[in-house]
C-alpha cells in the first residue's frame, strides 16, 4: 500500500457505514428484487384490462351500427344514429361495469405505486430477512392478531400505521349503496362492484402490511 | 456469497471511494446502496473475470459520474459557489473532521473532478493508467497528462514539505 493511500484511509476513518445502514441496504436489495418480479405481473393485469375494455367497446360499437341497417325504422332513427357519440355507450350496463372495473384497477395500481415509492412493499421478516409471499400476506390480512414467519416462526405484529392504512383501503366498500343510481340492472351492478373491489383488494393487500416485533394491542390506535 | 457478507466486506471501502468523488457522505451512502441493489439484481451478469471488489468499484465510479453529471449535483455546487459553504456540514461532522487530520482529503476536494479522479484511481485504487483509460473512456496519454497536472496542483496546495509522498513516484 502506498503512502498516499495510507494517508487518505487514515483521514477517512470516520467515513463508514453503520451496522444498521448495512442491514437496511441488504433488506432494500431483497425487497427491490421482489418488486421487479411483481412489475411484470402488474403490466399483464393492465394489458388484460385494457384488452377487455377495447373488445367490449368494439363489440358495442358494431352492435350499434348494425342495428339500424337491419331494422330500418325511418328517418328519425337514422338521424339519431348520425348523432351518435361515445357517451351513448355509457347507457349500457356492461360498459358501465367495465368502466367501473378499469377505474378500480387503475386506482389500485396508482395507490400501490405511491405506497411502493413510500417504502411499503411485501413484508420482510425482522429475524431472518426473508420476504413473505403475497399469498401468505393475503391470508394473514384477514387476521388482526399475531403472524408468524413461515421461515423462522418468529411472531410479528402489524404496525399501527399499517392498520390505519388498512382502514383507508377498505373505504370504497360502503359506496356500494350508490350503485342503484348508476346501473339499471342492480344485480349486474352489484356483481361488477364486488368483482372490482375484490380485484382492488387483491392488488393492494400485499403492500399495506408492515411488521413490528412488539405487540401493539395495548397502544391506542389513533 | 450472501449479500450481507459482501456489504460487510466491501461497503466501507466503496463508501470511501464514492465520498472522494462526491464530497458528501449522505450522497455517497445513497450511491453505495444503489450499487449493492444493482449488484444483487444483476449478480449473474458478473463474469468473475476480475475480483469482486474491482467490479463493485467500477460500478461505484460509474454511479458517482452519473451523480456528478446530474442536475441535482450541479445545482448544489452552484449554490455552494454562491454561498461559499456546503449545505451538508453539520456541527457534529465539523467536530469529527477537526479531530482527525484532514489535509490530504481537503486538498483533494479542491481539485476538479478529472484531476481528483485520476489521483483516486491511480493512488487509492492502485489501478494502472491503462485500466483508468479504459474505465474513463479516455486515451491513455490524457490520463498520464492529467495525473501529472493533478500531482502538480496537489503539491502546490499542500506545500512542498508534505509532498514527499508522491514526488518521487513515477507514473
Amino acid at each position: 500500500m502506498n503512502q498516499f493511500k495510507k494517508n487518505v484511509l487514515n483521514e477517512l476513518q470516520h467515513v463508514k457505514l453503520s451496522a444498521e445502514k448495512k442491514q437496511q441496504i441488504a433488506q432494500k436489495a431483497r425487497s427491490r428484487n421482489r418488486q421487479k418480479q411483481n412489475s411484470q405481473r402488474q403490466y399483464r393485469i393492465v394489458l388484460a384490462t385494457f384488452t377487455l375494455l377495447a373488445i367490449g367497446f368494439s363489440v358495442l360499437v358494431t352492435l350499434k351500427t348494425e342495428h339500424p341497417t337491419r331494422t330500418m325504422q325511418g328517418a328519425t332513427l337514422q338521424q339519431e344514429t348520425n348523432r351518435w357519440s361515445l357517451w351513448m355507450l355509457l347507457e349500457h350496463d356492461w360498459i358501465k361495469g367495465l368502466v367501473l372495473l378499469s377505474l378500480f384497477v387503475t386506482i389500485a395500481l396508482w395507490i400501490k405505486r405511491i405506497l411502493l415509492k413510500k417504502g411499503y412493499g411485501l413484508p420482510v421478516c425482522m429475524a431472518c430477512g426473508e420476504v413473505w409471499t403475497a399469498k401468505l400476506v393475503r391470508k394473514y390480512y384477514w387476521k388482526n392478531g399475531q403472524m408468524s414467519c413461515p421461515h423462522c416462526q418468529k411472531v410479528h405484529y402489524r404496525t399501527k400505521k399499517s392498520v390505519q392504512l388498512n382502514a383507508f383501503t377498505n373505504l370504497p366498500i360502503p359506496f356500494m349503496v350508490f350503485i342503484n343510481y348508476f346501473f339499471s340492472n342492480l344485480l349486474m351492478g352489484i356483481s361488477f362492484y364486488i368483482v372490482s373491489v375484490a380485484i382492488y383488494l387483491y392488488i393492494l393487500i400485499p403492500v399495506v402490511i408492515k411488521l413490528q416485533e412488539d405487540d401493539p394491542s395495548n397502544e391506542p390506535l389513533w | 456469497m450472501e449479500i450481507e457478507q459482501i456489504i460487510a466486506e466491501h461497503g466501507d471501502y466503496l463508501l470511501k471511494v464514492a465520498y472522494l468523488y462526491v464530497k458528501n457522505e449522505a450522497t455517497a451512502e445513497d450511491i453505495v446502496q444503489d450499487v449493492f441493489i444493482a449488484f444483487y439484481q444483476k449478480q449473474q451478469q458478473f463474469r468473475q473475470e476480475s475480483s469482486l471488489r474491482t467490479y463493485l468499484v467500477k460500478m461505484t465510479v460509474n454511479r458517482s459520474h452519473d451523480y456528478l453529471r446530474s442536475w441535482k449535483s450541479k445545482r448544489l455546487s452552484l449554490f455552494e459557489k454562491i454561498v461559499g459553504r456546503t449545505t451538508t456540514i453539520t456541527p457534529e461532522k465539523e467536530l469529527l473532521a477537526k479531530s482527525t487530520k484532514q489535509e490530504l482529503v481537503a486538498a483533494l476536494f479542491t481539485l476538479s473532478v478529472p484531476y481528483r479522479e485520476v489521483l483516486i484511481l491511480y493512488y487509492f485504487e492502485e489501478m494502472t493508467t491503462v485500466d483508468i483509460a479504459k474505465l474513463v473512456h479516455c486515451p491513455e496519454a490524457t490520463i498520464r497528462t492529467r495525473l501529472q497536472r493533478a500531482r502538480k496542483q496537489l503539491a502546490s496546495i499542500i506545500g512542498d514539505d508534505d509532498w514527499e509522498v508522491l514526488r518521487y513516484e513515477s507514473i
